[in-house]
């Protein structure tokens, strides 16, 4: 019998969210792959999209802003065989917690990292988001931001990430396929999803998305192995949007490091007093 | 014959081997059955400057240190100009005659004994970098200590090219007996029975060592002087123990990882110095709203901001139990020295267990990084049993579990996610006892008195201050916290047997701060009225306004020190006699 996902709680996102459809895709990848709810972490931050982990049945880490990368690290390295994911904004992911973005995708833990990148700060009202186009007008720019707008996917394949995607909230079929791919990945995977705010982002619409967004793997030149032209597609936005799986590549996960880790989970273990007392020796 | 006591001085650069130096000789002394403490005076750079460490050699355990010069060996003509006062009379001021000389413009005290430790070090082919050996040789020859603990000592320190360096040593004490025959001191020291093995470690490696023998599994952290050592020690021992030890891109992504792994189960732990920890205080509001447990080893160095990297201090018991925004409770502890550090980083993770909150250990540069010879039998393995988390029984007319139950003492009970079918949730924001969201008064209410409740329980568990010396009708009362312990303990030694009695209220768990059991020290070391003195490292007296704020306490004056340097057992009795006068 299929394992149930859903939570008691009322479900505070405003009608029409973007994340309503992600939602529904996280669902039915997890469904697909028959997780069972005791046997998944989800971590987040704070904002709408870090809500999830009370929206979806599983072991929920509900912790600070922009902090949801290091915390499910550590959940991540004391029992490596559950499934973990990791649900921010792009508030979180890309300004305050862009260190942890970074160094998550150098470190390469089995984590599936799920960014909901609305291009504006939702739940603080209004202001723009790293990901905010320079002509994007807020209480806190009010000429626009003027900058040039972060590059969450250059960033990952400039990092060596092993698994760099964007999918999109206009588009559950092929996003639901790419969190599948993300579960199953043994790696970071990380997926920024393109995502409609109804009521702080009334230009990149649903139908604003579903105008530009094409399938990267049904071009021609496709070539997920290949880093440089990988790197090139990131930087390709406006008339066409790119979505799928843009770099992949094998790298040992983290916890690999730890060979202790192949054993047992860590709270399995107790150091046994004698091998502590032998460390004395050396100070003799 | 027997010593009581000895104090070296050694001087130079940085990178100039000082720490060799000081090594070889504790590990001399301490092979022989003797106990040694040295501090480390450093800047904070890697070569150059003025650097010395205060080497105290004694036949019983010493826990704090003298500005005593009995020997002062001077590496570097800076080292020397700034070092060669400091002694008195009596003082043998060895220095490498090759490169450094008395200089007119400078007074000093003592009996200069130059001695050219590099050419000593370079003859039959030995290499330059062999003079602190030579030195090291020197001294001890001086002091009338065999060379053969030295011996053992090279091969355990140096390792390498052993032979050419006990050769240079051995030329090093022959030197000294050609030249300096007179000065060679007519008690020889041998060495002693010991009932146990004596080792000589820091503090910092103390503390961890105690800290795995709580079966702390993880360790996540960012390098900050003077907490990296634990961070290093754990790393060194990960792949024996089976440890997993993480250099975070940062504190608060070091906090977060803490509170990550232990949410799945496991103790989980961080070290840092002050800087770090003001990172990690939002994290350590998260620990204590979604009642995690971690514990977090703040040692203290001079501040504001970056103040003195390398120095001491003891300024930061406020950060300790207010950091973190919101009401949470949290435990703050601060070991008295070495070995209470090993015993007390166990009682911390106990605490953090069973009360599922955080919980910090106050340390700073002079406890974490001095070397202590500690004997076998100070250790105790098995003292301190770990206790576990508040089991979560299934039962048959069970609800979902409830990770923050609310119950009668406060405590939930817990589950580790992915061990049953259950799921466990945790969360910073406010949440219904499932730990889900809420926002409704009532409920944030109840939330909160079930959090701070935990308080109540933790108070029995808290020890009072200790007592020392009760003596029938003390003079004075000293006050105390942390690593200052075996500093106060000998100057109210010292005071009593000169006539003034004297006791010490010395604390090492401050918070929750134990009202009740304090206000009973002090009824019973105030049998007649005295002057009470609260004596600790930092500008403001935070102990003394903690007692003032906690127990309505008014002491009688403070000894503040904040200059980076630790308290001296010297620099205190001055101090105090000084305040007799007036």
């Amino acid at each position: 019998m299929p394992h149930s996902y859903e939570t008691s709680e009322e479900i505070q996102w405003c009608p029409g969210c973007g994340n309503f459809p992600i939602r529904k895709a996280i669902i039915d990848a997890l469904t697909h792959l028959d997780i069972s709810p005791s046997r998944l972490v989800i971590s987040t931050g704070i904002g709408q999209a870090p809500k999830m982990c009370h929206y979806v049945k599983c072991n929920g880490l509900d912790g600070i802003h922009g902090r949801s990368l290091p915390a499910v690290l550590g959940a991540y390295l004391a029992n490596p065989s559950l499934t973990y994911i990791s649900i921010d904004g792009d508030g979180g992911a890309y300004a305050e917690g862009t260190s942890h973005f970074i160094h998550s995708l150098r470190r390469n833990p089995n984590v599936l990292y799920l960014v909901h990148n609305n291009k504006v700060f939702g739940l603080t009202k209004g202001q723009s988001s790293p990901t905010s186009s320079p002509d994007f007008v807020s209480k806190m720019s009010l000429h626009g931001t003027l900058m040039p707008e972060f590059n969450p996917l250059g960033v990952a394949i400039a990092n060596n990430g092993t698994f760099v995607a964007r999918g999109s909230a206009t588009d559950l079929p092929h996003l639901t396929d790419l969190i599948k791919a993300g579960i199953q990945h043994q790696g970071f995977a990380f997926v920024d999803i393109l995502q409609p705010c109804v009521s702080y982002n009334h230009t990149n619409t649903y139908q604003w998305y579903k105008e530009r967004v094409y399938h990267l793997e049904e071009q021609a030149d496709y070539n997920p192995e290949d880093r440089m032209w990988a790197f090139k597609k990131t930087m390709e936005w406006g008339k066409k949007i790119p979505i799928g799986i843009f770099y992949k590549s094998h790298r040992a996960p983290f916890h690999f490091q730890y060979p202790v880790l192949a054993e047992a989970p860590l709270n399995q273990f107790k150091t046994p007093d004698e091998k502590v007392k032998d460390l004395l020796e050396e100070y003799y | 014959m027997k010593i009581i006591e000895l104090n070296i001085r050694v001087t130079g650069e940085a990178g100039q081997g000082i720490d060799t130096y000081a090594q070889l000789i504790a590990k001399s002394f301490t092979r022989m059955g003797y106990f040694v403490l040295f501090a480390n005076y450093v800047e904070s750079r890697i070569r150059g400057g003025i650097n010395h460490s205060q080497i105290r050699i004694s036949d019983e355990p010493i826990w704090a240190i003298r500005d005593k010069i009995d020997y002062l060996i001077a590496l570097s003509q800076a080292g020397f100009n700034k070092h060669c006062a400091e002694g008195d009379a009596e003082t043998l001021i060895l220095f490498s005659s090759e490169k450094i000389k008395p200089v007119d413009q400078v007074e000093f005290r003592g009996r200069p004994v130059p001695i050219p430790f590099i050419e000593i070090a370079k003859e039959d082919g030995g290499v330059a970098v062999m003079a602190n050996v030579v030195a090291a040789a020197a001294t001890l020859t001086l002091a009338g200590v065999p060379l053969d603990s030295l011996n053992q000592a090279i091969e355990m320190e140096i390792g390498k090219k052993v032979d050419e360096n006990i050769a240079s040593a051995l030329r090093g004490k022959k030197f000294v007996e050609t030249h300096f025959m007179e000065l060679i001191t007519d008690n020889k020291i041998t060495a002693r029975e010991t009932r146990s093995k004596n080792f000589l470690l820091t503090g910092n490696e103390v503390l961890a060592m105690g800290a795995i023998v709580a079966n702390c599994r993880f360790i996540a952290g960012y390098p900050m002087t003077p907490a990296t050592s634990i961070l290093e020690f754990f790393f060194k021992k990960m792949d024996k123990l089976g440890l997993v030890a993480v250099q975070a891109e940062s504190e608060d992504a070091a906090m977060n990882m803490v509170v990550g792994a232990s949410y799945m189960g496991v103790r989980a732990m961080t070290a840092t110095s002050g800087g770090g920890f003001d990172l990690m205080t939002e994290a350590l509001s998260l620990a204590g709203m979604s009642e995690i447990p971690v514990v977090v080893v703040d040692s203290c160095r001079p501040g504001p901001s970056t103040g003195l990297p390398t120095r001491s201090e003891q300024s930061e018991l406020f950060l300790a139990i207010h950091g973190g925004h919101g009401e949470f409770p949290r435990v703050v502890l601060a070991p008295k020295d070495a070995v209470d550090a090993f015993y007390l980083v166990q009682k911390a993770f106990n605490f953090a267990d069973k009360y599922q909150t955080p919980v910090i250990v106050l340390s700073n540069q002079y406890l974490s990084m001095s070397s202590f010879t500690i004997s076998e039998e100070m250790l105790d393995f098995g003292k301190i049993q770990a206790e576990t988390r508040k089991p979560f029984m299934l039962n048959e007319e069970t609800r979902d579990y409830c990770r923050y139950l609310n119950t009668t003492d406060g405590i939930s009970p817990w589950l580790n996610p992915g061990d049953t079918e259950e799921i466990v949730l945790a969360t910073g924001d406010e949440h219904t006892e499932q730990g889900y969201y809420t926002e409704e008064a009532d409920l944030r209410v109840a939330m909160q008195d079930k959090r701070l409740r935990k308080e109540m329980s933790i108070l029995d568990d808290i020890e009072a201050p200790e007592i020392i010396y009760p003596n029938t009708k003390p003079e004075l009362i000293i006050v105390g916290w942390g690593s200052t312990y075996g500093t106060l303990k000998e100057v109210v030694l010292r005071l009593t047997q000169s006539g003034k009695a004297c006791s010490l209220v010395h604390f090492n768990q401050l918070w929750p701060f134990p009202r009740k059991k304090v206000l009973k020290v002090f009824d019973k070391v105030l049998v007649k009225p005295a002057p009470i003195l609260v004596i600790e490292e930092n500008s403001t007296g935070q102990l003394n306004n903690l007692l003032r704020c906690e127990i309505g306490l008014e002491s009688s004056g403070t000894i503040l020190r904040y200059d980076g340097r630790p308290f001296t057992v010297d620099y205190l009795w001055d101090k105090i006699m000084k305040l007799e006068v007036e």
